[in-house]
């Protein structure tokens, strides 16, 4: 499994099915695995993503500058989220630069 | 040359060309956009089941991802395919009436679910331009409520099996609403002229005639009903995965999803249809209520969510 870095470039899983349905965003993997995220941070990460492929760095700074959040908390924050999106299988990360 | 006569009607937006007559449907003449009409023949069906890879195998049903076969006892065997053929394969004891009611209910459900469309187990009915679905488990009265809403002049576009296409349209079904002779009698429906669904059940079929709506209709709510201890009628707006999860649950004959890529694609289409419509719970006293207080509660629910007075007089 990729490490997570600031320079990886993290994608969504196009193979993912995905709904806003009311204040739910429902994700459908292929295996039959649904995800609902009632998080609008996460909501907004995964709407980001839709046809762009970005670095870590680059969702920190949209976070940071969006929400009402310190850059420590940020980074923490989204690292974990997209760590636990990529161990569903909702996110892919493309490559890591060291 | 075939000497068959075929006859041939239109249900659920489809041509049928069938050798058995179906006084429940439409007649129609076939139109110049009709293309692969569906075929309902007589066939033998094999007692085995199906040849090849089987996805689903019970004693009842048997599916491969185009096939599935059914073996309803005492009545008959019978084969969908690809989403436009059925055969029929009667068995000894069988009587037509039982063979026509499932060739439209499980039969009609399976084939149209072979053309990828999503089916829930429940009624639509036309409330001004666009139409309200009941859904909930055998016995939370949705038949009641076809024929009371039948009763009081609205226009029905199913009663048992809801079709809907990826524009969220419901699909006109047939012409005809099903009665328990006890729902009839509270409904002041006369049954004295009325056919026996089947002939050891005391189910009516009522013909809607100019009631029924055979035009694709706009889902705008879907109602589930259930029953509760509680002496009142309580409705509550379900949203989000609740609401996914009750549309999920109330899918018509989900066992005949035949392998994961059906499965998923039905998920993907209650997920779509969610993201449409507004969802309402009723939760009814399962003794102690009468059919008006129920209607009138919903037809309040109707005017909060936008419908006029207009659409709501009949």
């Amino acid at each position: 499994m990729n490490t997570l870095c600031l320079t990886s470039i993290i994608s969504r899983n196009h193979d993912v099915a995905y709904t806003q349905i009311d204040t739910d965003l429902v994700l459908l993997e292929p295996n039959m695995n649904i995800f609902c995220n009632v998080n609008p941070t996460g909501a907004a990460l995964w709407t980001l993503l839709e046809n762009n492929a970005l670095t870590l760095d680059a969702l920190c700074k949209y976070i940071c500058n969006n929400y009402r959040v310190t850059e420590d908390e940020c980074l923490k924050d989204v690292t974990q989220f997209v760590e636990e999106m990529v161990d569903q299988k909702l996110f892919i990360i493309a490559n890591c630069e060291k | 040359m075939s000497s068959k006569i075929m006859y041939n009607y239109r249900a659920f937006d489809l041509l049928i060309q069938s050798e058995l007559p179906f006084r429940e449907l439409l007649p129609t003449s076939p139109i110049g956009s009709d293309v692969n009409p569906i075929i309902i023949g007589f066939n033998s069906v094999s007692p085995y089941g199906l040849v090849g890879s089987l996805s689903l195998n019970t004693p009842s049903y048997q599916a491969t991802s185009d096939e599935l076969w059914l073996h309803i006892p005492d009545v008959a065997r019978f084969l969908i395919m690809n989403g436009n053929q059925i055969y029929i394969d009667p068995l000894p004891k069988a009587d037509e009436d039982s063979i026509r009611l499932f060739v439209l209910g499980s039969c009609m459900g399976a084939l149209l679910m072979q053309r990828q469309l999503l089916l829930l187990h429940g009624n639509a009915i036309k409330i001004g331009a666009q139409c309200i679905s009941f859904i909930g488990n055998s016995g939370s009265g949705k038949s009641t409520l076809s024929g009371a809403f039948f009763k009081r002049g609205y226009s029905i576009l199913a009663d048992d099996i809801c079709v809907i296409n990826n524009e969220g349209e419901v699909l006109p079904s047939f012409p005809q609403i099903k009665l328990w002779a006890d729902v009839a009698k509270k409904l002041m429906i006369n049954t004295q002229t009325l056919k026996k669904i089947r002939p050891d059940v005391d189910k009516f079929a009522l013909p809607l005639k100019q009631q029924f709506h055979s035009k694709a209709t706009q889902l705008r709510i879907v109602y589930l009903l259930e029953t509760h201890h509680q002496k009142e009628i309580s409705i509550t707006t379900l949203t989000g995965m609740e609401k996914l999860h009750a549309l999920q649950h109330h899918v018509y004959r989900k066992m005949y999803l035949s392998n994961q890529a059906r499965k998923h694609l039905c998920f993907k289409q209650c997920m779509q249809l969610a993201s449409i419509i507004e969802f309402v719970r009723i939760r009814r006293p399962i003794d102690g209520f009468t059919l008006d207080a129920i209607i009138n509660k919903i037809k309040l629910d109707l005017m909060k969510r936008g419908f006029t007075e207009n659409a709501l007089t009949q």
